[in-house]
């Protein structure tokens, strides 16, 4: 910290920060290209290589990206902006979260990884149908995985936009004027995953994990001694978090969870671990590994990021203690501005740049395994599985990389031409929906006891009974509707996370009507695994198919 | 493992698995999880930790407990049932004198 230069005023355009933060972005950009020629394979011209890295990533590979793409961009800017203004219920759950995660992922990932290696699936659909034999119940999975999806994309940018306004650009009443930078980061980014596939945020990822690393590192060791020390931090957010809201007329928010949301932390701890790995671009990180131990030992060393998400959780309570005041360009206050302005404050300029470029890179990585998941999940779940069944593995890539470029175009329109409350209801509600497909991905890996239409069932109630409560969820400041994922459990009385209570009833509702299909006889779909399957490794002989086309395949849905 | 199709032929079983040991790689992984789903044991300001409140440190602690414990667990399990190679047809497991 020797170069001091004085920051320009808070209102203003950080000249310097934005300089580094564009030599950032460019640097990732040529790395992103430059991608396609690593560990080059014969052709790129499939899923296996275009969407999976030929499922080729070892141990550390596996962890720079499997950790680029879980710890995003919106994570890093909308834990510490619930930290900074909500308290530990709405934020400090993210970290039991991501413990609990990793003993969860340990136990069933590696019999995903086996028994899709085995047979070439390449999304969570594919293998519940080749395991349910049922394409009902994998368009399920698949429209779930698709539409959860979106809302994620959507908020990578919502964390760049944070990032670009406490920079000073996108301000003004001009609107090309105002999204420009947004849209060339994200036309550049769907370039180079059209081209690399997911070789670009592999690369990517080593760039921005090291850049975060080193920003917390740097941040936590010298922001809480500016402000009077880790003390003084938690003593200024206990103080505020006491405080009445005029609004509600209750407290700001916790600082430790009182005993009346014990349920509520423990339960958005637990659901939100569950559902995680339920998405497609965390399988997709998860199945690009190239054994099936890699992801057994990356549950083990992957907890190294929670510590950091901790640590970045804090510096929304540092940034009470420092008084930081997140103020967009708007004029008004927008607590998802308060890390890069917490920098900003800070840091010397160039500091401040390198922090914003750590945040801002962080969008794009997982954004781009995201919309390479989505569109494998449309390629192979509702292109291949209902349009045409005759598609060959160039054609499904050829679809695949098109579908990227959509679902990006539509993420933009998403965040830019809507308002951003849309993009976090629809959030809040992909995380309560991918839950609901957990008993068909993690139960069949055991199990065919239950029966896919009870299967079925359980999915549409868990799903409508989800979004129902969330819906009716009021803010209590705004009086708007999904104003928040914590809901009353029937019958416990308590607080609770609406994923988790939504989940419970799923799969009684599973069970129930599994013992009624097997009472009627109705008929049980195909299986095409084998018990060898779910333990097999690399080196292991893939299953040929035999090219019949997927309606000859599954006799009934 | 069950199938409701057929009887399963024995080539299409699972590799042998100790299944004491299998147990002990559940518990260990479960610690993490039970742990900290107990949110009342935790959910206290003191003893603070060079000024961390108990809540804080007390979770940071249980990152790098779990790490270890998915690890040792990590361990068991290749222990509990080591890798078998398949035949090239991929329909059995080879015996351990293939192998060799």
């Amino acid at each position: 910290m020797t170069a001091l230069v004085a920051a320009g005023p808070n209102t203003g355009v950080n000249g310097v920060g934005l300089v580094v933060l564009i030599i950032f972005f460019v640097i990732v950009a040529v790395a992103g290209f430059w991608a396609a020629r690593w560990r080059r394979p014969d052709s790129m011209a499939s899923l296996e290589e275009w969407g999976l890295g030929g499922r080729s990533f070892g141990t550390w590979i596996t962890w720079f990206l499997l950790g680029g793409d879980l710890y995003t961009a919106y994570t890093f800017v909308a834990v510490p902006a619930a930290m900074f203004s909500a308290g530990a219920v709405s934020g400090f759950f993210a970290v039991p979260y991501t413990i609990v995660l990793y003993p969860i992922i340990f136990v069933f990932m590696s019999r995903l990884w086996s028994v899709s290696h085995r047979h070439g699936y390449v999304t969570p659909a594919d293998f519940v149908h080749g395991r349910s034999g049922s394409r009902g119940l994998s368009l399920a999975v698949a429209v779930t995985g698709f539409l959860a999806t979106m809302p994620y994309i959507a908020l990578q940018l919502v964390g760049i936009q944070a990032v670009l306004e406490v920079a000073g650009v996108g301000g003004g009443g001009n609107v090309v004027a105002k999204d420009a930078p947004i849209f060339i980061a994200f036309l550049v980014l769907a370039l180079y995953t059209y081209t690399s596939g997911l070789r670009a945020p592999a690369v990517i990822a080593f760039v921005k994990d090291t850049l975060i690393y080193l920003v917390i590192i740097v941040a936590v060791i010298y922001l809480p001694s500016k402000v009077g020390g880790w003390a003084h931090v938690f003593d200024a957010a206990q103080n505020k978090m006491q405080t009445t809201n005029p609004v509600t007329g209750k407290p700001t928010g916790s600082f430790i969870p009182p005993a009346g949301q014990y349920w509520a932390y423990a339960t958005l701890a637990l659901g939100s671990a569950m559902a995680l790995f339920m998405y497609p671009h965390s399988v997709t990180a998860t199945l690009s590994a190239k054994s099936r131990n890699t992801i057994r030992r990356n549950a083990s060393i992957l907890p190294a990021y929670s510590f950091l998400l901790g640590l970045l959780a804090l510096l929304g309570w540092v940034a009470i203690a420092a008084g930081t005041k997140p103020i967009g360009l708007d004029g008004k206050p927008n607590p998802q501005l308060v890390v890069p302005q917490l920098f900003e404050d800070f840091f010397p300029s160039w500091f401040a740049g390198v922090a914003w470029a750590a945040i801002a890179i962080g969008a794009l990585v997982p954004a781009a395994i995201m919309s390479i998941a989505a569109s494998n999940t449309f390629t192979r779940n509702i292109y291949k599985a209902w349009i045409r069944p005759e598609a060959s593995p160039s054609e499904e890539a050829r679809v695949s990389k098109f579908t990227s470029l959509v679902v990006k175009a539509f993420a933009l329109v998403f965040v830019l031409a809507l308002d951003k409350t849309n993009a976090l209801n629809f959030q809040l509600l992909g995380g309560i929906w991918i839950l609901q497909t957990f008993p068909s991905v993690v139960f069949y890996l055991y199990t065919r006891w239950f029966h896919r239409w009870a299967l079925l069932l359980g999915w549409a109630v868990g799903m409508g009974y989800g979004t129902v409560s969330a819906y009716n969820v009021i803010n209590p400041a705004t009086k708007a509707h999904f104003g928040g994922s914590l809901a009353t459990i029937p019958g416990i009385g308590e607080l609770g996370y609406i994923a988790l209570t939504s989940f419970v009833i799923n799969v009684v509702v599973a069970a129930v009507f599994t013992v009624v299909f097997r009472l009627v006889r109705a008929a049980e779909g195909l299986d095409e695994t084998i018990p060898a399957d779910y333990f097999a490794d690399a080196g292991d002989p893939r299953v040929e198919k035999i090219d019949l086309g997927a309606h000859e395949t599954t006799p009934s849905a | 493992m069950e199938s409701t199709l057929s009887a399963t032929p024995h080539h299409h079983d699972a590799p042998p698995a100790n299944t004491g040991l299998l147990v002990v790689a559940g518990i260990l992984v479960a610690i993490p999880i039970v742990a900290l789903m107990l949110v009342g044991t935790y959910a206290k300001d003191g003893p603070r930790l060079a000024g961390f409140p108990f809540f804080i440190w007390y979770q940071f602690l249980w990152v790098i407990i779990c790490s270890a414990l998915t690890y040792a667990a990590y361990r068991v399990v290749l222990k509990a049932r080591p890798h078998r190679p398949m035949n090239p047809e991929g329909t059995e497991f080879l015996d351990e004198e293939d192998v060799r």
